[in-house]
Protein backbone atom coordinates (compact mmCIF):
# COMPACT_ATOMS: atom_id res chain seq x y z
CA UNK A 1 0.00 0.00 0.00
CA UNK A 2 2.72 2.32 0.68
CA UNK A 3 5.31 0.98 -1.75
CA UNK A 4 3.13 2.23 -4.87
CA UNK A 5 3.88 6.02 -5.22
CA UNK A 6 4.48 6.51 -8.66
CA UNK A 7 6.28 9.94 -8.35
CA UNK A 8 8.56 9.58 -5.66
CA UNK A 9 10.23 6.17 -7.63
CA UNK A 10 11.02 8.22 -10.33
CA UNK A 11 13.78 10.08 -9.24
CA UNK A 12 15.10 7.17 -7.15
CA UNK A 13 15.41 4.54 -10.45
CA UNK A 14 16.96 7.64 -12.37
CA UNK A 15 19.48 8.46 -9.94
CA UNK A 16 20.14 4.64 -9.73
CA UNK A 17 20.51 4.07 -13.61
CA UNK A 18 24.42 5.60 -14.15
CA UNK A 19 25.40 2.79 -11.34
CA UNK A 20 23.21 0.23 -13.73
CA UNK A 21 25.28 1.20 -16.70
CA UNK A 22 28.51 0.33 -14.91
CA UNK A 23 27.42 -3.10 -14.61
CA UNK A 24 27.27 -3.09 -11.13
CA UNK A 25 25.76 -5.04 -8.40
CA UNK A 26 23.65 -3.32 -6.32
CA UNK A 27 25.51 -5.40 -3.37
CA UNK A 28 28.71 -4.18 -4.72
CA UNK A 29 27.55 -1.40 -5.25
CA UNK A 30 26.14 -0.55 -1.79
CA UNK A 31 29.27 -1.87 0.07
CA UNK A 32 31.44 0.52 -2.33
CA UNK A 33 28.96 3.15 -0.99
CA UNK A 34 29.81 2.38 2.64
CA UNK A 35 33.47 2.26 1.99
CA UNK A 36 33.39 5.82 0.77
CA UNK A 37 30.88 7.15 3.67
CA UNK A 38 33.90 5.65 6.08
CA UNK A 39 36.62 7.22 4.62
CA UNK A 40 34.68 10.08 3.80
CA UNK A 41 36.06 10.60 0.46
CA UNK A 42 33.37 11.33 -1.58
CA UNK A 43 29.19 11.23 -1.02
CA UNK A 44 27.05 8.33 -1.59
CA UNK A 45 24.78 8.81 -4.61
CA UNK A 46 21.25 6.59 -5.05
CA UNK A 47 18.31 6.13 -2.66
CA UNK A 48 19.43 2.43 -2.03
CA UNK A 49 22.60 4.23 -0.76
CA UNK A 50 21.05 6.38 1.38
CA UNK A 51 19.26 3.71 2.84
CA UNK A 52 21.50 2.46 5.95
CA UNK A 53 22.01 5.94 6.31
CA UNK A 54 18.56 6.80 6.84
CA UNK A 55 18.89 4.55 9.96
CA UNK A 56 21.96 6.00 11.43
CA UNK A 57 19.93 9.38 11.38
CA UNK A 58 16.54 8.02 12.63
CA UNK A 59 18.89 6.52 15.85
CA UNK A 60 21.13 9.91 15.55
CA UNK A 61 24.18 8.05 15.31
CA UNK A 62 25.67 10.02 12.62
CA UNK A 63 28.05 11.93 12.14
CA UNK A 64 27.65 15.71 11.03
CA UNK A 65 28.71 15.61 7.57
CA UNK A 66 26.47 12.49 7.19
CA UNK A 67 23.51 13.91 8.51
CA UNK A 68 23.97 16.83 6.39
CA UNK A 69 24.21 14.41 3.14
CA UNK A 70 21.21 12.56 4.40
CA UNK A 71 18.76 15.47 5.05
CA UNK A 72 20.01 16.77 1.80
CA UNK A 73 19.07 13.37 -0.10
CA UNK A 74 15.71 13.44 2.00
CA UNK A 75 14.76 16.77 0.83
CA UNK A 76 15.25 15.64 -3.20
CA UNK A 77 13.88 12.61 -2.75
CA UNK A 78 9.90 12.25 -1.78
CA UNK A 79 9.85 8.26 -2.02
CA UNK A 80 13.33 8.68 0.60
CA UNK A 81 11.45 10.70 2.67
CA UNK A 82 8.16 8.56 2.81
CA UNK A 83 10.15 5.65 3.41
CA UNK A 84 12.10 7.26 6.05
CA UNK A 85 8.77 8.37 7.72
CA UNK A 86 6.91 5.04 7.68
CA UNK A 87 9.87 3.31 9.07
CA UNK A 88 10.05 5.59 11.97
CA UNK A 89 6.42 5.37 12.52
CA UNK A 90 6.71 1.64 12.61
CA UNK A 91 9.80 1.56 14.28
CA UNK A 92 8.52 3.62 17.12
CA UNK A 93 5.88 0.80 17.98
CA UNK A 94 9.28 -1.65 18.70
CA UNK A 95 10.11 1.08 20.93
CA UNK A 96 7.48 0.75 22.97
CA UNK A 97 8.04 -3.01 24.49
CA UNK A 98 10.10 -4.08 27.16
CA UNK A 99 10.76 -7.37 28.71
CA UNK A 100 8.08 -7.47 31.56
CA UNK A 101 9.92 -9.08 34.70
CA UNK A 102 7.08 -11.76 35.87
CA UNK A 103 5.87 -10.94 39.72
CA UNK A 104 6.72 -13.74 42.35
CA UNK A 105 3.57 -15.05 41.92
CA UNK A 106 4.04 -15.65 38.32
CA UNK A 107 7.11 -17.59 38.71
CA UNK A 108 5.70 -19.87 41.60
CA UNK A 109 2.94 -20.68 39.95
CA UNK A 110 4.49 -21.54 36.68
CA UNK A 111 7.36 -23.60 39.10
CA UNK A 112 4.71 -25.86 40.62
CA UNK A 113 2.32 -26.18 37.71
CA UNK A 114 2.30 -30.00 37.79
CA UNK A 115 2.92 -30.03 33.59
CA UNK A 116 6.07 -28.07 34.83
CA UNK A 117 6.79 -29.93 37.64
CA UNK A 118 7.00 -33.40 35.83
CA UNK A 119 8.54 -32.33 32.85
CA UNK A 120 11.37 -30.60 34.48
CA UNK A 121 11.86 -34.24 36.38
CA UNK A 122 11.02 -36.07 33.26
CA UNK A 123 14.72 -36.92 33.09
CA UNK A 124 14.87 -38.84 36.27
CA UNK A 125 11.40 -40.16 35.99
CA UNK A 126 12.48 -41.69 32.50
CA UNK A 127 15.83 -43.03 33.98
CA UNK A 128 14.62 -44.39 37.66
CA UNK A 129 11.26 -45.83 35.93
CA UNK A 130 14.22 -47.63 33.18
CA UNK A 131 16.31 -48.60 35.86
CA UNK A 132 13.45 -50.22 37.75
CA UNK A 133 11.88 -52.02 34.97
CA UNK A 134 15.45 -53.70 34.10
CA UNK A 135 16.28 -54.39 37.85
CA UNK A 136 12.49 -55.76 37.88
CA UNK A 137 12.99 -57.65 34.91
CA UNK A 138 16.59 -58.93 36.17
CA UNK A 139 15.06 -60.05 39.29
CA UNK A 140 12.62 -62.53 37.64
CA UNK A 141 15.06 -63.66 35.12
CA UNK A 142 17.30 -64.55 38.35
CA UNK A 143 14.29 -66.50 40.09
CA UNK A 144 13.94 -68.21 36.86
CA UNK A 145 16.68 -69.14 35.18
CA UNK A 146 19.79 -68.46 36.80
CA UNK A 147 23.42 -67.95 34.99
CA UNK A 148 26.67 -66.83 35.84
CA UNK A 149 26.20 -64.30 32.54
CA UNK A 150 22.85 -63.19 34.05
CA UNK A 151 24.74 -63.15 37.80
CA UNK A 152 27.68 -60.77 36.07
CA UNK A 153 24.73 -58.69 33.27
CA UNK A 154 22.80 -58.09 36.43
CA UNK A 155 25.58 -57.02 38.49
CA UNK A 156 26.91 -54.45 35.96
CA UNK A 157 23.89 -52.66 36.16
CA UNK A 158 22.98 -52.99 39.94
CA UNK A 159 27.35 -51.23 40.21
CA UNK A 160 26.25 -48.71 37.68
CA UNK A 161 23.19 -47.87 39.42
CA UNK A 162 24.18 -47.94 43.01
CA UNK A 163 27.85 -45.74 40.61
CA UNK A 164 25.39 -43.24 39.56
CA UNK A 165 23.32 -42.87 42.78
CA UNK A 166 26.10 -42.27 45.15
CA UNK A 167 27.08 -39.09 42.42
CA UNK A 168 23.37 -38.10 42.28
CA UNK A 169 23.39 -37.96 46.32
CA UNK A 170 27.20 -36.34 46.17
CA UNK A 171 25.55 -33.37 43.66
CA UNK A 172 22.46 -33.20 46.00
CA UNK A 173 24.54 -32.38 48.70
CA UNK A 174 27.22 -30.15 46.93
CA UNK A 175 24.25 -28.01 45.23
CA UNK A 176 22.20 -27.91 48.65
CA UNK A 177 25.14 -26.11 50.46
CA UNK A 178 26.50 -23.85 47.74
CA UNK A 179 23.23 -23.30 45.62
CA UNK A 180 22.52 -19.41 45.58
CA UNK A 181 19.25 -19.94 44.24
CA UNK A 182 18.11 -22.15 47.38
CA UNK A 183 16.36 -18.94 49.03
CA UNK A 184 14.82 -17.57 46.22
CA UNK A 185 13.48 -21.33 44.75
CA UNK A 186 12.73 -23.33 47.86
CA UNK A 187 9.70 -25.37 46.16
CA UNK A 188 11.85 -27.31 44.13
CA UNK A 189 15.55 -28.15 43.13
CA UNK A 190 16.73 -27.26 39.83
CA UNK A 191 20.39 -29.31 40.32
CA UNK A 192 18.49 -32.37 39.87
CA UNK A 193 18.58 -31.63 36.15
CA UNK A 194 22.30 -30.68 36.20
CA UNK A 195 23.42 -33.93 38.19
CA UNK A 196 21.43 -36.18 34.97
CA UNK A 197 24.10 -34.70 33.10
CA UNK A 198 27.08 -35.00 35.14
CA UNK A 199 29.63 -36.97 32.57
CA UNK A 200 30.55 -39.43 35.57
CA UNK A 201 27.08 -40.58 35.88
CA UNK A 202 26.58 -40.55 32.26
CA UNK A 203 29.21 -42.89 31.97
CA UNK A 204 28.44 -45.63 34.47
CA UNK A 205 25.11 -45.36 32.54
CA UNK A 206 26.47 -46.18 29.27
CA UNK A 207 28.88 -48.78 31.04
CA UNK A 208 25.80 -50.49 32.63
CA UNK A 209 23.85 -50.34 29.13
CA UNK A 210 27.24 -51.66 27.61
CA UNK A 211 28.02 -54.97 30.74
CA UNK A 212 24.29 -55.53 29.82
CA UNK A 213 24.70 -55.42 26.05
CA UNK A 214 27.93 -57.63 26.10
CA UNK A 215 26.16 -60.12 28.14
CA UNK A 216 23.37 -60.51 26.07
CA UNK A 217 25.51 -60.19 23.06
CA UNK A 218 26.66 -63.58 24.53
CA UNK A 219 23.90 -65.65 24.44
CA UNK A 220 23.82 -68.01 21.26
CA UNK A 221 21.02 -67.69 18.44
CA UNK A 222 19.44 -71.14 17.58
CA UNK A 223 19.99 -71.71 14.18
CA UNK A 224 19.06 -75.34 14.03
CA UNK A 225 15.55 -75.82 12.73
CA UNK A 226 13.51 -78.69 14.29
CA UNK A 227 9.98 -79.64 13.92
CA UNK A 228 8.58 -82.77 15.58
CA UNK A 229 10.33 -86.14 15.39
CA UNK A 230 9.05 -88.76 12.97
CA UNK A 231 7.23 -91.76 15.05
CA UNK A 232 10.34 -94.07 15.08
CA UNK A 233 11.82 -91.74 17.62
CA UNK A 234 8.33 -92.52 20.44
CA UNK A 235 8.91 -89.36 22.89
CA UNK A 236 6.20 -86.76 23.58
CA UNK A 237 6.58 -83.50 22.34
CA UNK A 238 10.18 -84.58 20.86
CA UNK A 239 11.68 -82.10 18.07
CA UNK A 240 13.77 -83.33 14.96
CA UNK A 241 16.57 -81.47 13.23
CA UNK A 242 19.48 -82.21 11.20
CA UNK A 243 22.72 -80.00 10.72
CA UNK A 244 24.90 -80.32 7.88
CA UNK A 245 28.60 -80.48 8.45
CA UNK A 246 31.56 -81.27 6.24
CA UNK A 247 32.91 -84.98 6.21
CA UNK A 248 36.10 -83.22 5.86
CA UNK A 249 35.57 -80.30 8.50
CA UNK A 250 39.56 -79.40 8.24
CA UNK A 251 39.49 -78.94 4.44
CA UNK A 252 36.13 -77.66 4.45
CA UNK A 253 34.82 -78.19 1.25
CA UNK A 254 33.02 -81.54 -0.57
CA UNK A 255 30.65 -83.71 1.04
CA UNK A 256 28.38 -83.20 4.00
CA UNK A 257 26.49 -85.68 6.75
CA UNK A 258 23.51 -84.39 7.78
CA UNK A 259 23.65 -85.37 11.33
CA UNK A 260 20.26 -86.20 12.86
CA UNK A 261 19.69 -83.99 15.96
CA UNK A 262 16.82 -84.71 18.42
CA UNK A 263 15.83 -83.06 21.14
CA UNK A 264 13.39 -84.34 24.55
CA UNK A 265 11.69 -81.42 25.49
CA UNK A 266 11.75 -80.76 29.81
CA UNK A 267 8.99 -82.08 31.70
CA UNK A 268 8.73 -79.30 34.13
CA UNK A 269 7.63 -76.03 33.29
CA UNK A 270 10.74 -74.41 33.74
CA UNK A 271 13.54 -75.59 31.58
CA UNK A 272 16.95 -74.46 32.43
CA UNK A 273 19.32 -73.35 30.16
CA UNK A 274 21.88 -75.96 29.98
CA UNK A 275 20.39 -79.57 28.35
CA UNK A 276 22.05 -83.28 28.90
CA UNK A 277 23.35 -84.40 25.83
CA UNK A 278 24.02 -88.37 25.41
CA UNK A 279 26.59 -89.80 23.84
CA UNK A 280 26.18 -93.64 23.09
CA UNK A 281 28.38 -96.72 23.04
CA UNK A 282 29.76 -98.44 20.98
CA UNK A 283 31.45 -97.00 18.84
CA UNK A 284 28.40 -97.24 16.49
CA UNK A 285 25.41 -96.94 18.34
CA UNK A 286 22.73 -94.45 17.59
CA UNK A 287 22.32 -91.83 20.42
CA UNK A 288 18.59 -91.27 19.18
CA UNK A 289 18.74 -95.52 20.29
CA UNK A 290 18.24 -93.77 23.63
CA UNK A 291 15.52 -92.07 23.64
CA UNK A 292 13.70 -94.45 25.41
CA UNK A 293 16.22 -94.71 28.11
CA UNK A 294 16.34 -91.09 28.77
CA UNK A 295 12.47 -91.13 28.57
CA UNK A 296 12.04 -94.03 31.49
CA UNK A 297 15.30 -93.60 33.51
CA UNK A 298 16.40 -90.05 33.26
CA UNK A 299 13.00 -88.73 34.46
CA UNK A 300 14.59 -86.43 37.18
CA UNK A 301 16.83 -85.33 35.18
CA UNK A 302 14.16 -84.29 32.18
CA UNK A 303 12.42 -82.66 34.76
CA UNK A 304 14.51 -79.59 34.14
CA UNK A 305 16.08 -80.52 31.44
CA UNK A 306 16.23 -80.62 27.64
CA UNK A 307 18.02 -84.18 26.13
CA UNK A 308 19.78 -84.04 23.09
CA UNK A 309 20.38 -87.19 21.00
CA UNK A 310 22.84 -86.60 18.26
CA UNK A 311 23.79 -89.10 15.70
CA UNK A 312 27.28 -89.40 15.71
CA UNK A 313 28.67 -89.16 12.29
CA UNK A 314 28.60 -92.90 10.65
CA UNK A 315 25.66 -93.95 13.16
CA UNK A 316 21.89 -94.17 13.24
CA UNK A 317 20.66 -91.06 10.69
CA UNK A 318 24.02 -89.66 10.00
CA UNK A 319 25.73 -91.32 7.33
CA UNK A 320 25.21 -95.17 9.09
CA UNK A 321 28.00 -97.02 8.04
CA UNK A 322 26.18 -100.59 8.66
CA UNK A 323 27.26 -103.82 8.01
CA UNK A 324 24.20 -105.59 9.34
CA UNK A 325 26.15 -107.22 12.18
CA UNK A 326 23.46 -107.54 14.91
CA UNK A 327 22.01 -110.73 16.54
CA UNK A 328 19.87 -112.23 13.73
CA UNK A 329 22.51 -111.60 11.32
CA UNK A 330 24.04 -114.75 9.75
CA UNK A 331 27.76 -113.26 10.18
CA UNK A 332 27.73 -115.58 13.62
CA UNK A 333 27.56 -118.95 11.84
CA UNK A 334 30.69 -118.06 9.85
CA UNK A 335 34.30 -119.07 10.79
CA UNK A 336 36.22 -116.37 11.85
CA UNK A 337 38.20 -115.80 8.80
CA UNK A 338 34.93 -115.68 6.26
CA UNK A 339 33.87 -113.31 9.24
CA UNK A 340 36.73 -110.69 8.23
CA UNK A 341 36.53 -111.46 5.01
CA UNK A 342 32.84 -110.54 5.01
CA UNK A 343 34.02 -107.47 6.95
CA UNK A 344 36.52 -106.05 4.56
CA UNK A 345 33.87 -106.79 1.76
CA UNK A 346 31.25 -104.42 3.61
CA UNK A 347 33.80 -101.63 4.13
CA UNK A 348 35.09 -101.62 0.77
CA UNK A 349 31.31 -100.76 -0.50
CA UNK A 350 30.39 -98.16 2.21
CA UNK A 351 30.55 -94.77 1.13
CA UNK A 352 32.75 -92.91 3.46
CA UNK A 353 36.33 -91.99 4.01
CA UNK A 354 36.47 -93.59 7.06
CA UNK A 355 39.60 -91.11 7.85
CA UNK A 356 37.25 -88.63 8.90
CA UNK A 357 34.93 -91.02 11.53
CA UNK A 358 36.93 -90.36 14.72
CA UNK A 359 36.01 -89.47 17.91
CA UNK A 360 37.58 -86.22 17.83
CA UNK A 361 35.94 -85.28 14.65
CA UNK A 362 32.66 -86.59 15.74
CA UNK A 363 32.96 -84.01 19.22
CA UNK A 364 33.85 -80.97 16.99
CA UNK A 365 30.40 -82.10 14.99
CA UNK A 366 28.61 -82.19 18.33
CA UNK A 367 30.10 -78.63 19.42
CA UNK A 368 28.36 -77.48 15.72
CA UNK A 369 25.25 -78.81 17.58
CA UNK A 370 25.57 -76.94 20.64
CA UNK A 371 25.84 -73.68 18.98
CA UNK A 372 23.47 -74.16 16.35
CA UNK A 373 20.94 -75.21 18.93
CA UNK A 374 22.07 -72.26 20.89
CA UNK A 375 23.46 -73.07 23.80
CA UNK A 376 26.11 -71.65 26.22
CA UNK A 377 26.73 -74.59 28.05
CA UNK A 378 25.96 -78.17 28.49
CA UNK A 379 25.52 -80.96 30.06
CA UNK A 380 27.16 -84.74 29.22
CA UNK A 381 26.10 -88.24 30.02
CA UNK A 382 27.92 -91.04 28.42
CA UNK A 383 27.90 -94.59 28.28
CA UNK A 384 30.42 -97.12 27.70
CA UNK A 385 32.38 -95.29 24.59
CA UNK A 386 30.34 -92.44 25.28
CA UNK A 387 32.74 -92.00 28.20
CA UNK A 388 35.00 -91.81 25.91
CA UNK A 389 33.19 -89.78 23.52
CA UNK A 390 32.23 -87.57 26.83
CA UNK A 391 36.68 -87.02 27.48
CA UNK A 392 37.50 -86.12 24.48
CA UNK A 393 34.81 -83.11 23.67
CA UNK A 394 36.01 -81.98 27.41
CA UNK A 395 39.38 -82.23 26.37
CA UNK A 396 38.35 -80.16 23.18
CA UNK A 397 35.71 -78.10 24.31
CA UNK A 398 35.87 -77.38 27.94
CA UNK A 399 34.25 -74.32 28.35
CA UNK A 400 31.30 -75.14 27.40
CA UNK A 401 30.56 -78.18 30.08
CA UNK A 402 28.66 -77.43 32.89
CA UNK A 403 28.97 -81.19 34.17
CA UNK A 404 29.49 -84.98 32.67
CA UNK A 405 28.22 -88.22 33.75
CA UNK A 406 30.43 -91.06 32.83
CA UNK A 407 28.86 -94.21 33.24
CA UNK A 408 30.65 -97.64 32.85
CA UNK A 409 33.86 -95.89 32.16
CA UNK A 410 36.64 -96.70 28.77
CA UNK A 411 39.40 -94.36 29.30
CA UNK A 412 41.09 -93.37 26.26
CA UNK A 413 44.02 -95.43 27.65
CA UNK A 414 42.42 -98.75 27.34
CA UNK A 415 42.02 -100.53 23.81
CA UNK A 416 38.11 -100.58 23.66
CA UNK A 417 37.29 -103.76 22.70
CA UNK A 418 40.34 -106.30 23.49
CA UNK A 419 39.04 -106.74 27.52
CA UNK A 420 35.67 -107.42 27.03
CA UNK A 421 35.50 -111.06 26.55
CA UNK A 422 37.45 -111.68 29.62
CA UNK A 423 36.02 -109.23 31.41
CA UNK A 424 32.50 -109.94 30.51
CA UNK A 425 33.46 -113.96 31.65
CA UNK A 426 34.75 -112.39 35.00
CA UNK A 427 31.36 -110.22 35.39
CA UNK A 428 29.16 -113.27 34.97
CA UNK A 429 31.47 -115.19 37.48
CA UNK A 430 31.57 -112.71 40.28
CA UNK A 431 27.26 -112.89 39.86
CA UNK A 432 27.54 -116.54 39.67
CA UNK A 433 29.51 -116.45 43.06
CA UNK A 434 27.61 -113.94 44.99
CA UNK A 435 24.76 -115.63 44.08
CA UNK A 436 25.43 -119.23 45.05
CA UNK A 437 26.71 -117.18 48.78
CA UNK A 438 23.02 -115.96 48.76
CA UNK A 439 20.32 -118.55 50.48
CA UNK A 440 17.61 -116.99 48.55
CA UNK A 441 19.44 -116.64 45.16
CA UNK A 442 21.21 -120.18 45.37
CA UNK A 443 17.17 -121.68 45.96
CA UNK A 444 15.38 -119.93 43.95
CA UNK A 445 18.29 -121.52 40.51
CA UNK A 446 16.06 -123.17 38.13
CA UNK A 447 17.66 -125.43 36.41
CA UNK A 448 20.27 -125.00 38.38
CA UNK A 449 23.52 -123.67 36.83
CA UNK A 450 26.15 -122.87 39.91
CA UNK A 451 27.22 -125.75 41.44
CA UNK A 452 26.39 -125.90 45.37
CA UNK A 453 28.89 -124.20 47.36
CA UNK B 1 -5.53 11.37 35.49
CA UNK B 2 -2.77 8.74 35.49
CA UNK B 3 -5.28 7.11 38.56
CA UNK B 4 -7.83 6.18 36.31
CA UNK B 5 -6.61 4.94 33.01
CA UNK B 6 -9.05 4.14 29.93
CA UNK B 7 -9.73 0.44 30.07
CA UNK B 8 -9.99 -0.09 26.18
CA UNK B 9 -7.04 1.93 25.29
CA UNK B 10 -4.94 0.04 27.91
CA UNK B 11 -6.90 -3.14 26.07
CA UNK B 12 -5.66 -1.76 22.84
CA UNK B 13 -2.35 -1.01 23.64
CA UNK B 14 -1.97 -4.89 25.48
CA UNK B 15 -3.06 -6.40 22.09
CA UNK B 16 -0.34 -4.14 20.00
CA UNK B 17 2.29 -5.38 22.36
CA UNK B 18 1.47 -8.78 22.11
CA UNK B 19 1.20 -8.30 18.08
CA UNK B 20 4.81 -6.57 17.95
CA UNK B 21 6.32 -9.56 20.36
CA UNK B 22 4.36 -11.90 17.91
CA UNK B 23 5.63 -10.24 14.52
CA UNK B 24 9.52 -9.96 16.11
CA UNK B 25 9.03 -13.92 16.59
CA UNK B 26 8.24 -14.38 12.94
CA UNK B 27 11.13 -12.16 11.83
CA UNK B 28 14.21 -14.19 10.52
CA UNK B 29 16.57 -14.67 13.82
CA UNK B 30 19.25 -12.08 11.97
CA UNK B 31 16.57 -9.00 11.66
CA UNK B 32 15.28 -10.33 15.67
CA UNK B 33 18.63 -10.02 16.82
CA UNK B 34 19.45 -6.31 15.42
CA UNK B 35 15.75 -5.02 16.67
CA UNK B 36 16.22 -6.63 20.20
CA UNK B 37 19.77 -5.14 20.57
CA UNK B 38 18.31 -1.55 19.62
CA UNK B 39 14.99 -1.47 20.89
CA UNK B 40 15.46 -4.24 24.11
CA UNK B 41 18.67 -3.43 25.09
CA UNK B 42 19.25 -0.05 23.70
CA UNK B 43 22.68 -1.00 23.06
CA UNK B 44 24.36 2.16 20.65
CA UNK B 45 25.33 1.74 16.82
CA UNK B 46 29.12 1.19 18.65
CA UNK B 47 28.08 -2.00 20.49
CA UNK B 48 26.04 -3.60 18.14
CA UNK B 49 29.28 -3.75 16.07
CA UNK B 50 31.72 -5.06 18.45
CA UNK B 51 28.95 -7.55 19.62
CA UNK B 52 27.99 -9.12 15.81
CA UNK B 53 31.68 -8.49 14.53
CA UNK B 54 30.02 -6.56 11.60
CA UNK B 55 31.15 -2.95 10.42
CA UNK B 56 29.00 0.35 11.11
CA UNK B 57 27.49 0.13 7.75
CA UNK B 58 26.18 -3.51 7.80
CA UNK B 59 24.51 -2.23 11.32
CA UNK B 60 22.88 0.05 9.80
CA UNK B 61 21.70 -1.42 6.64
CA UNK B 62 20.99 -4.44 8.39
CA UNK B 63 18.85 -2.80 10.72
CA UNK B 64 17.24 -1.20 7.61
CA UNK B 65 15.92 -3.88 5.96
CA UNK B 66 14.93 -5.41 10.03
CA UNK B 67 12.89 -2.31 10.74
CA UNK B 68 11.78 -3.00 6.67
CA UNK B 69 10.35 -6.61 7.42
CA UNK B 70 8.89 -5.22 10.54
CA UNK B 71 7.10 -3.32 9.39
CA UNK B 72 5.83 -5.41 6.30
CA UNK B 73 5.62 -7.76 8.80
CA UNK B 74 3.30 -5.42 10.59
CA UNK B 75 1.05 -4.40 7.90
CA UNK B 76 0.46 -7.47 6.65
CA UNK B 77 -0.96 -8.42 10.92
CA UNK B 78 -2.99 -5.54 10.88
CA UNK B 79 -5.01 -6.13 7.54
CA UNK B 80 -5.46 -9.55 8.09
CA UNK B 81 -7.26 -8.58 11.65
CA UNK B 82 -9.07 -6.16 9.83
CA UNK B 83 -10.58 -8.20 7.63
CA UNK B 84 -10.97 -11.23 10.47
CA UNK B 85 -12.97 -8.31 12.66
Amino acid sequence: MMHGKPEGQRPAQEERAPKRDGVMASRDALQQVLGRVQDRASQPQSCEDFQPLMMGLMDQELTPEESVAVNDHLTRCQSCREEFEHLRESSGRLASISFIEPTDEVLEGFWKHPYNALERNAGIYLVLGGLATLLLYGGYLFTTSFSWELFLTGGGVVISWLAMAALFLRQRLRTSKTDPYKDRISSGDDGRSRTLVHPLSMAAFILAFLVSGLASGEAAEPTLELTACSEELDVTGAQCGTLDVYEDRAAGTGRRIALHVAVLPALGNETLPDPLFMLAGGPGQAASELADLAEHHLRRIRNHREIVLVDQRGTGDSNNLDCGVDADSTYFSLDADSFVDAMRDCLAGLDADLRLYTTPIAMDDLEDVRVALGYDSINLWGGSYGTRAVLVYLRRHEEHVRTVIVDGLAPPAIRLPLWVGEDAHRALELVFRDCAADRECNAAQSPRIIPSG
Amino acid sequence: MQGAPDPSAQLEQEEEQQRVWRLLHELKPEHREILAMKYLNGQPYEEIANVLAIPRGTVMSRLYAARKAFRQAHERSVKIAATEA
